[in-house]
């Protein structure tokens, strides 16, 4: 039976009704149209659906969107503002840090959890943050970079 | 995935009324990173979810006046890993649930759910044995105590009946003269482990030798276990090189190894020893650096 689910998504209120067996996932493409996260394994592994829940990354395939209920969920989306892009984005442009651009969106957000709990975060934390999202493009040294261009000395 | 009821109880009683209610076809949702994947590739297919996420009892970290560590089965790999106390007092711990798979399945992923589920090779099982937890089961019974090396009956099994509820485990306070180190051994670091050695140790102040040792092993038999012939060898001797191998030695010989998709049983059986050493020397080095 579907539930009324409200939460807030990149800083606005919304409300869906949704079943319960659809995952966080599938409650952003499809019911909000928010295709930023994409679909890759959906069971865990590749980290595509990465999206941040109250700041922190997780892959939104192993959520269920009624688990998302007064929650904050970030989506790509959500990161620039009035055309402007975020930190994080700008510095993924300079850095030339993506290629096919599919795990891009799952990398950006995640390079920003990262930061914002670790300003400045050390080697073995930065590449335990990026574990979770796999990129068989191969851009993570220049995500690395990235870190580093924006880590706080 | 397939259709099932919701229901996200406030209390302990609610979340048994309601396993009660539908029999062996509900199954609890803790953070889900095992379940939905299950749900997802039709593994299983409960008619009825029933959420943890609401019951305040099953969270948190908590210090007891006897000085024993409480931890809620609702507590996420990652809250474990990072909790002040944890880290230092039961390092062992904190390495393993920081080695439970990746941050993103960290964030949501429970101690209890992992102990529940008891894939092959899940990490914070060995720490919790080789640190004498005590699981606590709740049902329409009643609460019931379970110490942690009679919890897991098998792979995916463990004594949990359809309608109880782990609820929490208490951790013995630990000496404060003990090194706990744990090593996870894989091929890719995302796997579960091949072989994962918790040690515990603890020195004899004055001699140097060994006090008391603990060994929890898990990805090798289906169930995680204490190497006790290792252990008791272990007691009052020197810490020396051989001794370790041959505490390696005694703990595949009182092993099971199984084969399946990631390594065989010979396998496991070459690597443990070598595995158990270098656990032992981690906890070794921790127990030296205790002033």
């Amino acid at each position: 039976m579907k539930q009324d689910i409200r939460m807030v998504v990149n800083n606005r209120e919304v409300e869906v009704l949704i079943d319960p067996s659809l995952t966080l996932l599938d409650t952003l493409r499809d019911e909000l149209g928010l295709t930023g996260a994409r679909r890759g394994c959906e069971t865990s592994f590749c980290g595509n659906c990465t999206v941040l829940l109250d700041g922190k990354a997780i892959h939104s395939c192993c959520v269920l969107g009624i688990q998302a209920r007064g929650k904050h969920v970030t989506t790509i989306e959500g990161l620039a503002l009035d055309g402007t892009l975020h930190p994080v984005q700008e510095a993924f442009v300079q850095e030339n840090a993506f290629q096919c651009g599919y795990c891009t969106p799952a990398m950006i957000l995640s390079v920003k959890a990262l930061l914002d709990e670790s300003p400045s975060p050390s080697d073995p934390e930065t590449r335990d943050a990026l574990e979770g999202v796999l990129c068989r493009c191969g851009t993570y040294p220049r995500i690395l970079a990235v870190v580093n261009k924006l880590s706080q000395k | 995935m397939a259709g099932f009821d919701y229901v996200e109880p406030h209390s302990i009683q609610g979340v048994i009324e309601t396993l009660d209610k539908y029999g062996e076809d509900a199954k609890v949702l803790g953070g889900g990173q095992s379940l939905l994947v299950m749900l997802r590739n039709r593994l299983v297919s409960p008619s009825c979810l029933v959420s943890l996420e609401y019951v305040s009892e099953l969270a948190g970290i908590e210090s007891k006046d006897n000085g024993n560590l409480v931890l809620g089965a609702m507590t996420t790999h990652r809250a474990i890993e990072k909790d002040e106390r944890i880290l230092e007092r039961y390092q062992v711990l904190a390495q393993a649930s920081s080695k439970a798979g990746p941050l993103h399945i960290r964030n949501r992923g429970t101690v209890g759910g992992s102990l529940c589920h008891n894939e092959l090779g899940s990490d914070e099982a060995p720490s919790l044995l080789a640190l004498d937890a005590l699981a606590f089961v709740e049902g329409p019974g009643g609460t019931r105590t379970v110490p942690l090396e009679e919890f897991f009956l098998g792979i995916f099994t463990s004594v949990i009946e359809p309608s109880e509820v782990l609820t929490h485990l208490e951790i013995p306070e630990l000496s404060p003269l003990a090194g706990s180190f744990y090593y996870k051994h894989t091929v890719r670091t995302v796997d579960r482990a091949l072989v994962g050695v918790a040690a515990v140790v603890i020195l004899d102040q004055t001699t140097g030798k060994c006090q008391e040792a603990r060994l929890g092993l898990g990805g090798i038999n289906p169930v995680p276990f204490r190497a006790h012939q290792a252990e008791e060898m272990l007691q009052g001797q020197e810490m020396e090189h051989d001794i370790l191998e041959e505490a390696g030695r005694l703990a595949i010989e009182e092993a099971e190894p199984m084969s399946d998709a990631f390594a065989s049983a010979s396998y496991r059986t070459q690597v443990t020893p070598v595995i158990v050493r270098r656990a032992l020397q981690g906890a070794l080095e921790r127990a030296r650096a205790v002033k």
